[in-house]
């Protein structure tokens, strides 16, 4: 009886100790995005800082300086420290399980998160050249009913989002993976989007940088200054100097 | 006005290259559609949001620390493995067999603690088809 019971403290022990391990898993990358669109580009920087346990923070440098907290509630907090002003938020939009970078971080990557979105496996098969495709499906309606995620070597290259008739609403490629120690993930990504009625497209590209799993950086644990005044409008409060 | 029309220009070429059946984009073609555009210091929230995926993200439906709890506490029943997004059937098979005997059910255990601990996470598990999810 005693033996069995020590089998059962270690064995609880064991699963403590791995999920603690999980939850304080650590990621940060500077990430560039550069968004085409009508021959004119924008560009915002920043550099995210994601734990396993979905808490993400975001440090943008341009056009504007300002700190976001969110979660995988989507509880979010937009910090400017020029004018010491906090704008609060719960929208699922912002929430954390959106960034790439936790998807990757929590092991996601072989579905991108499309299950937790509310889509389910219809079905899958490998083309001639090894890659898998996944076709997904949902009922919600206010996403698209179908996703295509295509895999090589069980890491996402491609995803496209289609509607009703099948039509590619959008697509998103996948490419340049680094292969660290503890985190593999793709450098660049780029997202498509067809607007139909204007017969033209918007091109996002996103390149991450200096990704590190290093997880000792204080932007890790950054939290709003208890002092901070409540903004009415974000932008307004990023404009003041 | 020569940059807006080469942007132009190579905006029509990413549409239609990325048209194509293939997932790969034509990187080079996105670089010069990006290097000839105007650069505008238009702000807008959207571009700052983190979705990356074009999709609302509506909740943490799928959940490794769920998916090592079931498989912890009702493995033998094959709930877990319907949970991560395997067939509906493959309940039975473990339960007809108590989980193969306990062994396929205490091989899961293992295998997730591992994909928990070195980093990987379960995301090689959910949708996997196969009985043995780990093969």
């Amino acid at each position: 009886m005693a033996v069995v019971l020590r089998k059962d403290l270690i064995s609880a022990a064991l699963l403590l100790i791995a999920l603690g391990a999980f939850a304080q898993r650590r990621a940060s990358a500077d990430v560039e995005v550069k968004s085409l669109a009508d021959g004119k580009v924008t560009t915002v920087t920043k550099r995210v800082f994601c734990q396993g346990n979905g808490r993400l923070v975001t440090v943008f440098s341009s056009p504007y300086e300002y700190t976001t907290v969110t979660n995988l509630k989507g509880e979010f907090k937009l910090y400017v420290p020029s004018s010491n002003e906090v704008f609060s938020r719960v929208d699922q939009s912002f929430a954390s399980g959106n960034e790439l970078l936790y998807l990757f971080l929590a092991g996601r990557q072989d579905n991108l998160g499309l299950l937790g979105m509310g889509y389910t496996l219809q079905g899958s098969s490998y083309d001639e050249e090894g890659y898998l495709k996944r076709t997904y499906t949902t009922k919600k309606k206010d996403t698209a009913p179908t996703v295509e995620l295509v895999l090589k070597d069980y890491l996402p290259v491609y995803v496209a989002y289609l509607d009703h008739s099948g039509n590619v609403l959008s697509k998103m490629y996948l490419s340049q993976y680094t292969k660290g120690s503890r985190l593999v993930f793709p450098t660049r990504v780029t997202e498509i989007t067809y607007n139909k009625e204007k017969h033209d497209s918007t091109v996002v590209r996103t390149i991450y940088s200096s990704i590190s799993t290093e997880g000792t950086d204080p932007h890790f644990d950054f939290q709003v200054p208890a002092g901070a005044k409540p903004a009415g409008n974000p932008l307004d409060a990023m404009k003041k100097k | 006005m020569k940059k807006f029309f080469l942007a132009l220009v190579a905006m029509f070429a990413i549409t239609a290259v990325a048209s194509a059946a293939n997932y790969t984009a034509d990187d080079a073609a996105i670089d010069a559609a990006i290097e000839n555009a105007i650069d505008v210091n238009a702000f807008d929230l959207g571009n700052t949001a983190t979705a990356p995926l074009g999709a609302a993200y509506v909740g943490l439906g799928n959940n490794d620390v769920v998916s090592i709890l079931l498989t912890w506490f009702l493995g033998w029943t094959g709930i877990h493995r319907v949970y991560m997004g395997s067939t509906w059937w493959m309940w039975i098979p473990y339960l007809l067999t108590g989980g193969g005997f306990g062994i396929v059910w205490t091989l899961d255990i293992i295998f997730e603690l591992i994909g928990l601990i070195d980093g990987s996470g379960l995301g090689k598990y959910y949708d996997n088809p196969n009985i043995l999810m780990w093969l």
